[in-house]
């Protein structure tokens, strides 16, 4: 089944002349007919049908109308034909690839379905095909010299006339089928378009768009609603019932422990979380179904351009700023290899939703809840990829013109109840299951390494946990954040734990923190114990912040990475890049901003931080390296031959 | 592993104790299964929990591990 936006046929149809030289049995079904309708326009399917010899339905996927008779047709079509699109090259160009089917005829890949399809490829010079197929150099040659007689006739490139026919034939087709009523009127998504992608309100609006809704997920509204999952669900209900049971149940002490301060602690600190999610949630999907974050790509070309990356490279990082698995994945539609690899080594910059919790813990824990942390988290991420692209594009391995951005606005549209509900259910879901099994796990291991040790040279529960095996662990690597301003056991092995996944961090701390006992007699869990614990103060809250939000991303991001780069090295490289620029942003936080508040003396940290930004400037102020202008080699090279 | 748990004080634990420990026990092991049986079955513990319908990149990432698994 082909699915086809009504509201943008031409462009569609496209697609469909694409598919039909597959010569595979297809349904098209025309989808958006609602807005269709709504503007006036129409559409004649049996027309647009009998033109090309294959059923055309209308549907409405969000109202749902027309799918089940789409579903239908697919079946009434298995073993039909696949459709006729006989007139869609004309001329030079049909007699070329007709020469071309019969010179490939004998190419054991190429079969009577496919053969069409493989001789408009080599018509193109795909590079795929061509090194697929493996011609033999006479017969290359051969082929050669019929795609060099059209373009000479032409005055075009292969794949120019290819296009041009394949919309020549889309025009044809729509006459006396598609009837706009609409043609050459302004849409209301056009008026609000005027506003919204204007060149120059477009960025204050999008920054307002965005620091409303951090602000009211993590500010007041989130807020309100995590300190009752908090503080009374639980610390107070869940926690508390739980231990008094227990108690009662003369369970012993160290079972206990392991399942209120371990298990509920950890798992409940960033359960405690998911109504702040669900807020973000719900305000991401509205702005995804209105249409709205489509043309916050369009948006963010213009301003990523400058920098050396393109709106294709936003489409990844706003996946991303769900999960970056999947954001790290929807860089493979970048077709440039240098820009997908830089794509990619950016993405994890951008919070993604594991790294809210971190973010509102801290903002919760000393900044008495201040939206504006979250803004800042946002945009930093977004400043840590446009300093990136900056450092990045200069070097010889990224060199060069981003590639153009062409996508297509869909129509705005009230939000729909049930999509929304049903994105946001879909999501928070997944962070509980998170919750309940990756966090469960860690949490009882976390516990088990904070409460045993050796004391007294002997291994065995330990009463404080600063002689515990994590905090043996942590020491030996806590003095590598020691110049970030968070050189402590627990924010070390915090860190290291959200490589797991990044809501370890909150489970971390809340397992080290509650351990210790110092829970206020209220019930007022992780929140005022690590602001009380003076492990922390807001600026080394910060830096923490910071760098665990531009470090490597969690295992399974890496994972995706790894995948998508497809070489170790580049893993390695992008892994690493993260980290360091992640390390050197927190030290310029902390040691130059510190020096300035007083809380921090002069001394090698604060050089090594003047030497960071000095470092920093540089690169992004240095010419960088000069590639040759690409698109004036080739027009050089068109004209000598 | 037998180590582990010799250190902790099981031998003095009563019967609910054993009861509340053995029923831990159970909800762990069926976490490790399901994370097996999860990841056998090509779904990573990505934020989508592998269900992410709602993901315009579900296919990206989820197909891609199943081919991966059956190339």
């Amino acid at each position: 089944m082909n699915i086809v936006d009504g509201t943008n046929l031409e462009r569609n149809l496209y697609l469909s002349t694409q598919l039909a030289e597959l010569g595979i049995p297809m349904v098209m079904a025309i989808n958006m007919m609602d807005i269709v309708s709504s503007r006036g326009d129409s559409i004649d399917c049996r027309a647009l049908s009998k033109k090309i010899g294959i059923p055309v339905m209308e549907i409405s996927a969000v109202k749902g109308t027309g799918v089940r008779e789409a579903i239908a047709a697919v079946k009434n079509q298995v073993g039909h034909s696949a459709p006729r699109m006989q007139n869609l090259f004309s001329g030079n160009l049909s007699a070329a690839l007709s020469s071309l089917e019969e010179m490939i005829s004998s190419v054991p890949a190429v079969n009577g379905q496919n053969r069409r399809w493989y001789a408009i490829k080599l018509f193109e010079r795909d590079e795929k095909v061509l090194a697929q197929l493996q011609l033999s150099d006479a017969l290359s040659k051969e082929i050669e010299q019929q795609i060099d007689a059209v373009e000479q006739a032409a005055d075009d490139d292969s794949e120019s006339i290819v296009t041009s026919a394949r919309y020549d034939y889309i025009t044809s087709l729509l006459q006396g089928v598609y009837k706009k009523k609409s043609q050459g009127k302004t849409t209301i998504s056009d008026k609000i378009d005027r506003v919204v992608t204007n060149r120059f309100a477009a960025l204050p609006i999008f920054v307002v768009v965005m620091a409303v809704v951090y602000w009211v997920s993590m500010g007041p509204l989130g807020t309100f609603l995590t300190d009752w999952t908090n503080d009374t669900l639980f610390a107070g209900w869940i926690q508390g019932g739980l231990g008094d049971w227990l108690t009662g149940m003369n369970i012993a002490d160290w079972l206990v422990g392991l399942l209120v301060d371990g298990i509920v602690g950890g798992v409940g600190a960033v359960l405690g979380f998911v109504p702040q999610m669900i807020v973000l949630f719900i305000f991401l999907a509205i702005l995804e179904d209105i249409g709205y974050m489509a043309r916050v790509a369009f948006i963010m070309d213009r301003i990523f351009r400058h920098f050396g990356l393109s709106g294709k490279s936003f489409i990844p990082m706003l996946i991303g700023s769900g999960c970056g698995v999947p954001g790290v994945m929807a860089s493979r539609t970048i077709e440039q290899d240098r820009d997908r690899k830089m794509t990619i080594m950016t993405t994890c910059f951008v919070p993604c939703g594991a790294k809210m919790p971190i973010i509102g813990l801290f903002a919760g824990a000393l900044f008495g809840n201040s939206g504006l942390v979250a803004v800042s988290a946002y945009f930093i991420g977004v400043a840590a990829i446009i300093i990136s692209g900056i450092i990045l594009k200069k070097t010889r391995a990224f060199a060069g013109e981003p590639a153009p951005f062409v996508m297509e606005l869909p129509a705005y549209h009230l939000p729909r109840f049930g999509n929304v509900l049903r994105v946001t259910w879909e999501r928070a879901w997944s962070f509980i299951k998170r919750a309940g099994t990756v966090i469960l796990l860690s949490s009882i291991i976390l516990w088990f390494l904070q409460g045993f040790g050796f004391a007294d040279g002997k291994f065995g529960m330990v009463p404080d946990n600063n002689s515990s095996l994590l905090a043996a662990i942590g020491s030996g690597i806590d003095w590598l954040f020691a110049p970030l301003g968070f050189g402590t056991w627990q924010a070390a092995v915090a860190t290291f734990t959200g490589l797991i996944a990044k809501e370890n961090v909150v489970s971390t701390f809340a397992v080290l923190y509650n351990y210790v006992g110092e829970l206020s007699e209220n019930g007022e869990e992780i929140w005022a114990t690590l602001a009380a614990s003076g492990d922390f103060t807001q600026l080394s809250a910060y830096s923490f912040m910071i760098f665990n939000l531009l470090c490597a991303p969690c295992f399974a991001a890496m994972g995706a990475i790894r995948r998508e780069m497809n070489n170790a090295k580049w893993t390695a490289a992008a892994i690493g890049y993260m980290c360091a620029f992640a390390y050197i942003s927190s030290l310029i936080i902390y040691q130059l901003v510190g020096l300035v508040i007083g809380e921090v003396t002069f001394g090698v940290g604060t050089v090594l931080a003047l030497a960071a930004l000095v470092l920093l400037v540089y690169m992004l102020l240095r010419r960088g390296y000069q590639p040759k202008n690409e698109n004036r080699l080739r027009s050089v090279e068109a004209a000598a031959k | 592993m037998m180590h582990i748990l010799s250190v902790l004080p099981l031998a003095v634990m009563n019967t609910s104790s054993w009861i509340v420990l053995l029923l831990l026990a159970a909800v762990v092991a069926g976490i490790v299964i399901y994370l097996i049986r999860r990841r056998k079955k090509g779904k990573r513990i990505c934020s989508c929990g592998g269900d992410c319908g709602s993901c315009p990149s579900a296919g990206l990432c989820h197909s891609s591990e199943q081919n991966d698994k059956s190339s």
